[in-house]
């Protein structure tokens, strides 16, 4: 059930239907057995994993509570400081057991079904065997959820949260059905409490609801599937283009993901507004960023927020990585350089991580390496940059300069995006050296250039209007407009007609229906 | 209550919007692919209200076939031919369900072109040619919901809103698209295609009609349709007994026909269609082998054998004229000053057929 369905459509109105009718009590329930219904929809059988990962996680945060409540009450009984300490110390090291173990259970179901064909496929290639690979249908959302389970743990290990001792309601954490398309990847501490309250569902949450997964059909369906025939096609054929008609093929992937990506986040927290559960956001508008690593504090942020909580956090503290730091301290002084072999493992790590929830392959793993690459190129040359700035008094609080921050981080963005999407790394490099051969340039003038792929001219004026709404739209909010909140103010006739030429441009202008291919949401297959 | 109230009018006004738009997104009367012969269905809402005597439904072979107009001419019964591209039973029996609504025919004659036709052939042209044409009432909910048919969700909500089906017709609107909204006057007619066509059909033999007729005398007698593989299909039947009810309840005669073709196995068709008809207490004509004066298939075809041009045409319309002469007692309505406008239709038809010397 894809959420661009008209199955979904129906799901979530029956859905609303149901949950405004139950008593309070049961309202968290409701959730419960229609996000289950929506995963049994998805992924048949595979529901078993979602089922084990709730297990593991449900027994293993009860278990740390059980050994941290144990050791401080036994604490109380003691007298001595010292030993008091021992306790603790044993106590802590139980506890890591047992997250070491939930860890474990977690990441190896995704292991197992995501990233095993790739593991022995390349065990197969460097020892020359032959070892069955079984190839895996994945649980819809299992990169999310897992990461889910994971902060659920840590979080409780860490004596952030208390574990929750119904194993419902860890469930619901787990699988509540929005979220499990394409993320956000949820925190306990923000959500359980949203899930399990007897929300309402009034005027307002609907209106805002709908709003907003308005709004993420129109960038799904409008323009990212319509942007992706161009793109699907260029790709397809990459050997026969060059020069403008690559780079524009590689610039509307980047369009493409990004209206599909932040689409159907859109259509998510708008399903969950509905129901007054206000998901994390996703996006802060990421093209406007002047920096990398501002682009991922924009970018799926709560991919980035995870990986620095529980990846960069403590690796920076492990034994390894102070070490780094002493020794860099010790032999760089407190140079620039120093500062960045400070973070170099930590943000490594970090990378790695990122590159490979993407996906098992090694374009994956260059992908998030490329990112690591720049953003440690970045810190090094940093003060070279500052010194460029200072010499040739350069004003940085303009325009222009923002402007050239904003087109240089998005170019490395794209040529990102080129590693993601092509079907290799030897593809992606040709592609790449493409850009700088000039051939067929009567395609660029007579237009062919611009209508591959299906693409007819009115296509292209249907992309270039609604890239333009949704540019004026971003523009607005960066400058701090709540879009639903200033349409809610307006005279009705104004809202109405807005509302009535979002849903006329979907049902007219959206890519479905017979003739079109649909694209499946690309970060949907996580 | 005041938001209850909003939502309410906000979703009226949205579901008004999405009507006036499948008027215009829906290809029905346009000029592309054969969408023009569901146009033509839209003239049964323009008649005058019970003002025609016979009801001629069926596939392409009865809008290219029977003209109503022909028949008019000849012994003043009026009629109108609601046939769609491979219209099949059930949407036979549904056209004659809309039909009722407003008229009161007191024949109708079926086509058994698509008796053996399976659900596997239906086209989309044919599937939908049979239910955008019609105005949105429960009997269309009831064909959109037919079991036979087996639509998915996504069909069934395409067919009440055919804006979902064709949105992308946004580059092909044509004032056309617009005007058909206001449109009042007729396109066809009376559900008549008219084609002064002639592509003869290439085959020997079959243009020879004393050898078919001779040739039909003597494979009759080695027929044996009891081990034919030919099979009039369940559903067929089971919508012949619902139509059959339909006209007992609305006085009116039901009367199989089989209109003129080229095919191989007609002969063998005409043995079970007769038996079917002789099961089922239903008169039967067969315009192959009935017809006083035979279809010349090098002239009067408009596409190799396939369909009648106007010259076949009328010789169907003399026959039929024959047929409901001798079998039913129809009023002529020529003289009667209420058919003004059948008499001007008809002087338009005759005019036609002047100017292509027909």
């Amino acid at each position: 059930m894809l959420i661009n369905s008209i199955e979904f459509i129906i799901f979530l109105l029956v859905l609303v239907i149901i949950y405004k009718l139950m008593p309070k009590k049961i309202k968290w329930v409701v959730l419960l057995v229609a996000s289950y219904v929506f995963f049994v929809l998805n992924s048949g059988k595979y529901t078993i994993f979602i089922l084990l990962s709730t297990l593991s996680i449900y027994i293993a945060a009860l278990k740390i509570d059980k050994i941290g409540n144990n050791a401080s009450e036994k604490a109380k009984t003691l007298e001595n400081k010292e030993e008091k300490k021992r306790l603790k110390n044993e106590a802590k090291k139980k506890k890591k057991i047992v997250l070491t173990i939930g860890i474990i259970v977690n990441i190896s179901m995704l292991i197992v079904l995501k990233y095993s064909g790739f593991l022995i496929g390349e065990f197969n290639h460097l020892f020359k065997i032959n070892i069955p690979i079984f190839k895996f249908l994945l649980p819809l959302g299992i990169s999310y959820y897992t990461l889910q389970a994971i902060s659920y743990i840590v979080d409780v290990y860490r004596g952030k949260i208390k574990a929750e001792k119904n194993f419902g309601k860890v469930a619901l954490f787990l699988v509540y059905f929005p979220q499990l398309v394409e993320g956000p990847i949820g925190r306990f501490d923000r959500l359980a409490a949203q899930l399990y309250r007897p929300n309402e569902i009034t005027y307002k949450t609907i209106t805002y609801g709908s709003e907003l997964m308005l709004w993420g059909y129109f960038k799904k369906m409008v323009i990212a599937d319509r942007v992706a025939m161009y793109v699907n096609y260029v790709f397809e054929n990459y050997t026969e283009y060059t020069f403008l008609i690559i780079i524009l093929a590689i610039v509307g992937y980047t369009l493409q993901i990004y209206a599909e990506f932040s689409g159907g986040i859109d259509i998510v927290r708008g399903a969950s507004d509905i129901f007054g559960i206000e998901l994390d956001k996703n996006f802060e508008r990421p093209f406007f960023a002047k920096s990398i690593d501002e682009f991922w504090r924009r970018w799926n942020i709560t991919l980035g927020a995870w990986l620095k909580e529980y990846i960069f956090y403590p690796v920076s503290l492990s034994k390894v990585s102070l070490k780094i730091t002493n020794l860099s301290n010790k032999y760089l002084k407190k140079s620039n350089l120093s500062k960045v072999s400070a973070v170099a493992l930590s943000l490594f790590c970090v990378w790695l991580g990122n590159g490979i929830w993407h996906g098992s392959g090694w374009k994956y793993i260059v992908y998030g390496m490329y990112y690591y690459v720049i953003m440690m190129l970045g810190k090094i040359f940093a003060p070279f940059g500052e010194k460029i700035i200072k010499t040739f008094k350069i004003k940085t609080e303009v325009f222009s300069y923002k402007l050239w921050q904003i087109l240089r981080t998005t170019s490395f963005v794209c040529i990102g995006m080129l590693i993601f999407r092509a079907d290799n790394l030897k593809v992606a490099f040709n592609m790449f050296k493409s850009i700088f051969k000039v051939n067929h340039l009567e395609r660029i003038f007579n237009g062919e250039a611009f209508l591959l792929g299906g693409l007819k001219v009115q296509d292209i004026i249907i992309l270039i209007v609604s890239s333009l709404i949704m540019l004026y739209i971003s523009i607005k909010q960066e400058k701090g407009m709540k879009v639903r909140d200033t349409l809610a103010k307006q005279n009705i006739l104004f809202r109405w007609i807005i509302l009535y030429g979002v849903i006329l441009s979907i049902i007219i202008f959206g890519i479905y229906g017979e003739g079109y291919n649909v694209q499946s949401f690309i970060y949907g297959g996580f | 209550m005041k938001d209850t109230i909003k939502a309410f009018v906000f979703i009226i006004i949205l579901i008004i919007i999405i009507c006036v738009l499948n008027r215009v997104f829906s290809p029905v009367g346009s000029s592309e692919g054969g969408w023009y012969v569901a146009g033509a269905m839209r003239d049964m809402y323009k008649q005058d209200k019970n003002t025609i005597d016979v009801l001629y439904v069926g596939d392409s072979n009865v809008y290219t076939g029977v003209s109503p107009l022909e028949i008019y001419n000849n012994i003043g019964v009026t009629g109108f031919s609601a046939s769609t591209p491979g219209q099949d039973a059930i949407g036979s029996y549904y056209v004659a369900k809309e039909f009722f609504k407003t008229q009161s025919p007191k024949v109708i004659m079926l086509d058994t072109g698509e008796f053996f036709t399976t659900k596997e052939f239906f086209t989309e042209l044919s599937t939908r040619s049979e239910i955008d044409y019609m105005n949105f009432s429960f009997d269309k909910l009831d064909l959109i919901n037919e079991d036979y048919m087996d639509f998915s969700i996504k069909e069934k909500l395409s067919f009440l809103f055919p804006v979902i089906r064709f949105h992308d017709r946004y580059q092909k609107l044509t004032e056309f698209d617009i005007r058909k909204l206001i449109l009042q006057s007729e396109t066809s007619y009376k559900g008549y295609l008219y084609d002064k066509k002639t592509n003869k059909y290439e085959s020997k033999g079959k243009n020879n009609y004393q050898k078919y007729k001779e040739d039909y005398q003597k494979k009759q007698k080695g027929i044996n349709i009891d081990n034919t593989d030919l099979h009039i299909e369940k559903y067929v039947k089971e919508k012949i007994d619902e139509l059959k009810l339909l006209c007992n309840q609305n006085n009116c005669d039901l009367v199989l026909m089989t209109m003129p073709t080229t095919d191989e196995r007609a002969i063998e068709k005409y043995e079970i269609f007769k038996e079917f008809a002789n099961e089922k207490e239903l008169k039967y004509v067969n315009f192959n082998f009935e017809i006083d004066e035979p279809i010349n298939w090098e002239t009067d075809t408009q596409d190799k054998g396939n369909h009648l041009n106007i010259k076949g045409a009328e010789k169907v319309g003399r026959y039929i004229s024959k047929y409901l002469s001798e079998n039913f007692e129809l009023e002529n309505k020529k003289e009667k000053p209420e058919y003004k406008k059948w008499n001007e239709a008809l002087q338009a038809y005759n005019e036609r057929k002047k100017e292509d010397n027909v």
